[in-house]
C-alpha cells in the first residue's frame, strides 16, 4: 500500500477555478442514472414478462451503469497517474502506488463488485432457483457495487463542486445525489408499497435509510435546498418510469399467470420525500451551519424527530389516498404494480400487516415509532458526519 | 452462464414419483400425430425444463410447447413457445420452458402438420430436488476476487481519510496518517462484521431451502405383523410439511406398493394396500422369502403431483401359513425362477409362455410375449394398461414404475383435462398413450446413469398376471 511518503510534500500547484465540468463528467452521471433506471426496468420485466436471461435490455442498462463509470474512471486513473499534469496528480489520492481522484477509485471498486455479483448471482439462480425477490445475498453484492459506482461519481462531482464552486459542479452533484436516493428507494421496494405505510417495518426501514441520504446531501451540497432537490429528482425519476413503462405492450411468458397483464407494469408511486426533505433542509440551514461532535449529535436528534414528525403523517394519509379509487389512474397508477403471478383481489388496495390474525401483523405502535426514531437518529448522525467530511473533500 | 452451469457439482436428493430417475418419458398421440416426449425437469425451482419432442411417424411440421400449472390451467399459461428443429434430424424438436412454482404442472405439446393440429398433455412434477455445492475452483475464484475487493476497500478508506480533504498538493500530517490507520482498523472490523452478516444471511437462505423448498417425500414406515396366520404389511405415511391434498386413484388404486428384496432383487411383489385412514394403509403379504426388503409406494395427489415413498422392512422366515389376496390385481414373483443375466434376453413365464427382450435403446425398452408356438400371446389389460414395468438399479439408487405410455401419471393427465373442461366449458380430451400393439410392448425410457439394473415386466394372460424379469447393464 502506498503511504503518505510517496506524495510530494510540496507540489507547486496553481489553483485554477474550472468554469465547466469536463465533458465526461456528464457521461459519468448518465452512467450512474442507468443503474436505477435499469433496476426499475428489471423489476417491471420480472413483474410483467417474468422470463429472464442475463442479456435482457434491463440487465444491459443496469450493467452499463456500472461499466460506463467504471471504464471512464479506469481511464481517468490511468490518465492521471501516467499522463496527468502536476496539478491533476496533486488533486488525486494515492492507492496501491497509483494516483487518481478518490471518486474514480471508488467507482472502479464498485464496478468490480458489480462484476463479481454477476457469476455469484448466476450460481445462486442455479443453486436455489431464480430468485424473484430483490433482497438476496448476490443482489446485495450487486447493490453494494451499484452504490459505490454512484458514490464514486458523487465524489467526483463533489470534488468539482468543492474546488471550483461552479453551478455545473453543484448541479451534477445534487443530480447524482438524487440518483443515489432513487437507488436506495429501489432497494427498499419490497418494504415500501403504499399497502405497507401503516406498518412498523416500513417506517423503521425508511428511518434507517432516508435521513442518511438527505442529511448528507443537505450538508455537503452548496445548494440551498439540496435535500428537497434530491428528493424531487427521486420522485421525478420514479414518476417518469411510472408514466413511460405502461406505454409498452408486454405479456407474461411464464406460468402460472393469475394476473393477465398486457403492458409493462409500473413501480408503485414514490414516497413524498420532498416533505421531510424540506424539513431537513430547513433544520440544517437553521441549526447546522457549524459542526462539532456534541452539536451534531443534538442536531441529529432534532432532525430525526423532525423527519418522523413530517414523514409519518405524510405517508400515513397519502397511502390512504393511494389505496383509494381516486388514485386508480395513469398518473398515480395505484395497484398497477401487481405482478402477473399474483391473484388479483382486494388485497392490492388494502393495508397489509394490520390483521392481528396474520403472521405478518406489524402495526406501527409507539414502541416501534420510538425504535424508528432511534434508527433515524443514527442515520442522521452518520449523515451529518459524512456530509461534514464530504463538504471538505477536495480530491 | 452455461460455463458456470457446467462447472456445477450437484447430486439429486430425490426424484418424485420415481427415485433417482428424474427425466420424464412419454409416448402418445397429439391428434393425428404420434409423439415421443422427453422432459428433463430442472432440479431447482424456478428453473428451466428441457423438452425434446420426436415425431414418431413423421409428417409433423412444427411443434410448440407451453407449461400450465394445475390450479391455473391453460387460462393462466403464456402463449406457446415454438420448439426448434434439431439440426440433422427432421423429426426431432427441442425447447426450453421455465417452471416458476413448485407443484403439479402439465406441459402441453402442440403438433402441426398436413393433417391439422393436435395436442397432448405431459404431466410433470415441478419440485426442487437438488442442493448444489459450489465447485472449489469457482469458490476459490469468487473468494479471491472478494478478498482483493475487501483489501482494496480497507485501503481506500485509509487513503480517503489520509488525503481526500487536503487541498491539492498538500502532504498529510503525521496525525492524519495515524488517523487513516485508525480508519483502516475500523474498516476491517466493519467489513468483517458485514461479511459475517452476509454469511449468516446465506446460511438462513440455505436452511430455508433445505427445510421448506427442497422436495422431501413423506416419511413412510413399514411394519409386518401377523394376523390370523397371514403376514400383513402396514404402511404409515407421515407428512411433516402437511401437503393437505387428498389422494386420487391411479389405475383404480390409491397406492401401488412395490416390495423388492435387497440386495439380490430376487423377490418382487406389486401390491395395492387398502387405505385405513389418511396416513395408514395395509395389505396382506404374498409368500415371499425372508429377508430385507425395500417398499416403494406410489401415490398421486389430487393436484396431480405424484410421489414415491420409500421404507425398509424385514420379512420373517416362514411366518405365514395362509395367504388371501387383499386385491385381485396383486402380483409377485420370487427366486424360484432362474436369475437372469445381462446376456439372457428371454424369461420363461408360467404356462409355457416366454417373454423376450427385443431391444433396449433409443429411449425405448421393447419386449414381446409369445406362447409355446412362438405366436404373440393375447395380452389382457392389467389395471387398464397393456403392461407395467419396474426398473430398479442393483445399488438401489434408482426405482421407476412405468407403462407403455411412459413414466407419467395417467391420472394427473386426466385430472388436468377434466379441470380444463370445467374452466372453459369446452371439450378437452386427451388420449393417453399410443394404441397398444399386439405383438410388442414398448416402454419409453432411458436409464439415468450407467450401472446394472433389473427390469420387471408384468402382463396379464388368460386372467393371470405374470411377471418377466431381465437384467441390463447400462453403459
Amino acid at each position: 500500500m502506498q503511504t503518505a511518503t510517496a506524495i510530494p510534500s510540496a507540489i507547486p500547484v496553481q489553483t485554477t477555478r474550472t468554469t465547466t465540468a469536463p465533458w465526461y463528467f456528464k457521461l459519468l452521471v448518465f452512467g450512474a442514472a442507468c443503474i436505477p433506471v435499469g433496476a426499475l426496468w428489471d423489476i417491471s420485466w420480472h413483474t410483467t414478462i417474468g422470463r429472464d436471461t442475463f442479456w435482457t435490455p434491463a440487465h444491459i442498462v443496469t450493467y452499463m451503469g456500472g461499466l460506463i463509470p467504471g471504464l471512464f474512471c479506469g481511464w481517468l486513473a490511468l490518465k492521471t497517474h501516467f499522463w496527468g499534469s502536476t496539478e491533476e496528480r496533486a488533486a488525486a489520492i494515492s492507492f496501491w502506488g497509483f494516483r487518481a481522484p478518490l471518486g474514480a477509485w471508488i467507482a472502479i471498486w464498485g464496478c468490480f463488485t458489480m462484476l463479481l455479483a454477476a457469476p455469484f448471482d448466476d450460481w445462486w439462480h442455479n443453486t436455489y432457483g431464480l430468485d424473484v425477490e430483490i433482497l438476496s445475498p448476490p443482489h446485495a453484492v450487486l447493490a453494494l457495487g451499484m452504490f459505490h459506482v454512484a458514490l464514486g461519481v458523487l465524489l467526483l462531482m463533489l470534488s468539482l463542486q468543492n474546488r471550483s464552486g461552479t453551478s455545473d459542479g453543484q448541479l451534477l452533484f445534487i443530480l447524482t445525489g438524487g440518483i443515489m436516493l432513487l437507488m436506495a428507494a429501489v432497494f427498499l421496494t419490497e418494504k415500501s408499497f403504499p399497502n405497507q405505510h401503516r406498518t412498523a417495518e416500513f417506517y423503521k426501514a425508511s428511518a434507517m435509510t432516508y435521513p442518511l441520504y438527505l442529511v448528507t446531501l443537505a450538508r455537503a451540497s452548496k445548494l440551498r435546498w439540496a435535500a428537497t432537490t434530491a428528493s424531487a429528482i427521486y420522485m421525478g425519476g420514479l414518476m417518469v418510469m411510472i408514466w413511460i413503462l405502461p406505454l409498452f405492450s408486454a405479456e407474461p411468458k411464464l406460468a402460472p399467470i393469475y394476473n393477465p397483464i398486457d403492458r409493462m407494469a409500473p413501480p408503485a408511486f414514490p414516497l413524498l420525500l420532498v416533505v421531510p426533505a424540506f424539513a431537513i433542509d430547513l433544520t440544517v440551514r437553521l441549526l447546522g451551519r457549524k459542526s462539532g461532535w456534541l452539536r451534531d449529535t443534538l442536531l441529529a436528534v432534532i432532525i430525526a424527530l423532525a423527519f418522523l414528525a413530517v414523514f409519518v403523517p405524510t405517508q400515513w394519509w397519502f397511502s390512504k389516498f393511494m389505496l383509494s379509487p381516486a388514485a386508480d389512474n395513469w398518473f398515480f397508477a395505484a395497484g398497477d404494480w401487481a405482478p402477473y403471478s399474483s391473484r388479483p383481489g382486494p388485497w392490492i388496495m388494502e393495508y397489509w400487516g394490520l390483521d392481528p390474525e396474520s403472521r405478518r401483523f406489524d402495526p406501527l405502535t409507539w414502541k416501534q415509532l420510538f425504535r424508528a426514531a432511534c434508527y433515524a437518529f443514527i442515520s442522521a448522525r452518520i449523515g451529518l458526519a459524512f456530509g461534514a467530511w464530504m463538504s471538505r473533500v477536495k480530491r | 452462464m452455461r460455463i458456470w452451469l457446467a462447472l456445477l457439482l450437484f447430486w439429486p436428493l430425490a426424484a418424485v414419483a420415481h427415485i433417482g430417475s428424474p427425466n420424464i418419458y412419454y409416448e402418445g398421440n397429439a391428434g393425428p400425430y404420434a409423439l415421443q416426449v422427453i422432459i428433463r425437469p430442472p432440479d431447482v425451482i424456478p428453473g428451466r425444463a428441457e423438452i425434446s419432442v420426436r415425431a414418431l411417424d413423421g409428417n409433423v411440421q412444427s411443434i410448440s410447447v407451453l407449461p400450465a400449472r394445475w390450479d391455473a390451467g391453460t387460462k393462466g399459461a403464456p402463449s406457446a413457445d415454438p420448439a426448434k428443429h434439431v439440426r440433422g434430424d427432421t423429426n426431432l424438436f427441442s425447447a426450453e420452458l421455465w417452471l416458476m412454482n413448485s407443484g403439479a404442472y402439465s406441459i402441453l405439446v402442440h403438433a402441426e402438420g398436413a393433417a391439422g393440429r393436435g395436442t397432448t398433455v405431459v404431466p410433470i412434477n415441478s419440485v426442487a430436488t437438488s442442493r448444489r455445492v459450489m465447485p472449489r475452483g469457482f469458490g476459490a475464484m469468487l473468494g479471491t476476487w472478494a478478498g482483493v475487493l475487501v483489501l482494496a476497500l480497507v485501503c481506500l478508506v485509509g487513503s480517503a481519510v489520509r488525503e481526500s480533504v487536503l487541498p491539492p498538493g498538500e502532504a498529510p500530517t503525521r496525525k492524519r496518517v495515524w488517523l487513516s490507520r485508525l480508519a483502516m482498523a475500523v474498516g476491517i472490523v466493519v467489513v468483517t462484521a458485514a461479511l459475517w452478516g452476509g454469511g449468516y444471511w446465506w446460511y438462513l437462505v440455505d436452511r430455508d431451502y433445505r427445510n421448506n423448498r427442497l422436495y422431501r417425500a413423506d416419511d413412510l414406515k413399514a411394519t409386518v405383523t401377523t394376523n390370523a396366520a397371514q403376514l400383513v404389511l402396514k404402511l404409515r405415511r407421515t407428512n411433516e410439511r402437511g401437503s393437505g391434498r387428498s389422494l386420487v386413484p391411479e389405475h383404480g388404486k390409491l397406492m401401488h406398493a412395490f416390495v423388492v428384496r435387497q440386495p439380490a432383487l430376487d423377490a418382487f411383489a406389486h401390491l395395492h394396500p387398502l387405505r385405513i385412514d389418511d396416513q395408514n394403509f395395509e395389505t396382506t403379504l404374498p409368500p415371499l422369502p425372508a429377508g430385507n426388503y425395500k417398499v416403494y409406494a406410489d401415490i398421486t395427489h389430487s393436484s396431480g403431483l405424484t410421489h414415491t415413498l420409500v421404507a425398509d422392512v424385514a420379512l420373517p422366515e416362514n411366518a405365514a401359513t395362509e395367504f388371501t389376496r387383499a386385491d385381485e390385481d396383486d402380483s409377485w414373483v420370487s427366486s424360484s425362477l432362474p436369475v437372469p443375466s445381462d446376456a439372457q434376453k428371454t424369461c420363461a413365464l408360467p404356462n409355457d409362455f416366454t417373454m423376450h427382450q427385443i431391444a433396449i435403446g433409443n429411449a425405448r425398452m421393447q419386449f414381446k410375449v409369445v406362447d409355446s408356438d412362438g405366436k404373440p400371446a393375447t395380452l389382457e389389460p392389467y389395471m387398464t394398461m397393456q403392461a407395467h414395468a419396474v426398473v430398479h438399479s442393483h445399488d438401489a439408487t434408482v426405482f421407476t414404475h412405468l407403462h407403455p405410455f411412459g413414466t407419467v401419471s395417467m391420472t394427473s393427465q386426466q385430472l388436468f383435462a377434466k379441470r380444463e373442461r370445467e374452466r372453459s366449458n369446452k371439450p378437452f380430451e386427451v388420449v393417453c398413450g399410443l394404441p397398444a400393439r399386439p405383438d410388442v410392448i414398448i416402454f419409453p425410457y432411458e436409464f439415468p446413469r450407467p450401472g446394472a439394473y433389473r427390469v420387471w415386466v408384468q402382463v396379464k394372460i388368460n386372467g393371470q398376471v405374470v411377471t418377466g424379469f431381465f437384467d441390463h447393464v447400462a453403459s
